[in-house]
């Protein structure tokens, strides 16, 4: 079946087995592999990618699923070679250790403040209460959010 | 495999679809559980229904007497509706503490209900407001069920091979509710054992009418008939009167031969306690 999408704002048409995962899709026929599959059953986020502006878990969504919608994955944060505020922020607050959930991670932060720019502890933590991290232990990741939206407002973005 | 997967966009298309449905093909709302039973049971010459772009099943309409729910409604849009916060606050609860934001993005009420896992967190709030279920087959055809007849065992329902949920109809009244649940950490539970509680209350907070209905402690919801006796009558803000004997009871009565009943009967004992301290919120 051909299916359309928007991935990290590029328009793809492709002749694929629409019930092949959102996962399988992106790693394999479109080689972005910076979702990355932990757990396969939806508990870990390490797959987090962003469906219409809202964080998902691509393991468990079928690729004929997403025919028609707008997909951001870790790769499309990064414009004309910069990384995007969260990714800096995640960076400089060291709120990466080994790295395997961070695109997860990130994307969840990232859609987060895509609809609530200012949020507070609490809702940080809701947000990614779905993804796992086994070296940081959140604290810093939530000191990371904190200081993306502190650098967005200082940064005028 | 052009033919594997039909994705209906309307009402018409779906009943059309469900002619063509052996017994390869299953039905995909959220996928938040199927793509992973896919997985696990090695599934692969799978067929799809996929009825979450059905425009129809997407809305929640309120009527002068029932709150009209569409089968692929998400965990997120419920607990964001104002309409169910007003009218069925147990169900906005029961969304809210459902899986993880991603899950709860994806997650559907009528998944939650065709898959019947007996620790679904939506089924025992449809149990207590004993939700009529509307179902359409491949002959567009249409019935009405009461959500206690569908769910018949874990991952067992009443329904036909050529039928789909497509609404869920609640009846609008002045009763208030509330919803609690215990599992093994703080977020991203599956129920261990889950509640809910409605209740209608006199001028003078006088409890008149109470259903509670207790999820994980059998293959569906059981309702909680000692614990309801206990509580009509009495006063809400009162209500931390012991009801530990009334709990353990109900709980020794649902599963009197599991090993889970003695973590259970303590569990229970706080899950009720939380369930009634929500109503008050």
């Amino acid at each position: 079946m051909y299916i359309e999408v928007v991935v990290n704002g590029e328009k793809v048409k492709m002749n694929i087995d629409p019930t092949k995962r959102l996962l399988d899709f992106l790693r394999d026929d479109l080689n972005l592999t910076g979702a990355k599959e932990g757990c396969s059953e939806g508990e870990c986020g390490a797959c987090t990618v962003i469906l219409n502006k809202k964080a998902v878990v691509s393991c468990s969504i079928l690729a004929g699923q997403v025919n028609g919608d707008e997909i951001i994955t870790i790769e499309g944060l990064e414009k004309n070679g910069e990384l995007d505020t969260i990714q800096k922020a995640f960076i400089e607050k060291g709120a990466i250790q080994c790295g395997f959930c961070s695109p997860g991670m990130i994307l969840s932060c990232k859609a987060l403040l895509m609809r609530n720019p200012h949020p507070t502890d609490d809702e940080i933590k809701r947000a990614i209460e779905g993804n796992l991290c086994r070296c940081t232990g959140y604290n810093k990741i939530v000191e990371a959010v904190h200081s993306a939206v502190n650098r967005g407002s200082s940064y005028g973005e | 495999m052009e033919n594997n997967y039909i994705s209906p966009k309307s009402l018409e298309e779906l009943y059309k679809a469900l002619k063509k449905k052996d017994d390869k093909t299953y039905i995909l709302a959220g996928g938040t559980d199927l793509c992973i039973k896919f997985v696990k049971n090695q599934i692969f010459d799978n067929k799809v229904i996929d009825i979450s772009k059905v425009e129809e099943l997407r809305n929640i309409e309120e009527t002068k007497d029932t709150i009209n729910i569409g089968a692929c409604v998400t965990m997120t849009e419920l607990e964001n509706s104002m309409v169910i916060k007003k009218n069925v606050s147990a169900l906005m609860r029961a969304a809210y503490s459902l899986g993880s934001t991603q899950i709860r993005n994806r997650a559907t009420i009528g998944g939650n209900l065709a898959n019947a896992a007996q620790c679904g967190d939506t089924i025992p709030v449809l149990f207590a407001y004993d939700a009529d279920i509307k179902i359409l087959n491949s002959n567009n055809e249409i019935r009405v069920e009461k959500v206690r007849n569908l769910i018949t065992g874990i991952g067992k329902t009443t329904l036909n091979p050529d039928e789909v949920i497509t609404n869920i109809i609640l009846k609008k009244s002045n009763h208030i509710s509330s919803f609690a649940k215990v599992g093994s950490r703080k977020t991203v539970i599956i129920s261990k054992i889950n509640c809910c509680g409605k209740f209608y209350l006199d001028e003078d907070n006088i409890v008149k009418e109470a259903n509670i209905y207790l999820g994980a402690v059998g293959t569906k919801p059981i309702q909680a008939d000692i614990i309801e006796e206990k509580l009509v009558g009495k006063k809400i803000e009162s209500i931390s009167i012991n009801l530990d004997s009334a709990v353990e009871q109900q709980i020794e009565n649902a599963i009197p031969n599991r090993s889970s009943k003695h973590y259970k009967k303590y569990a229970a004992i706080g899950l009720v306690e939380d369930m009634l301290l929500g109503l008050g919120r």
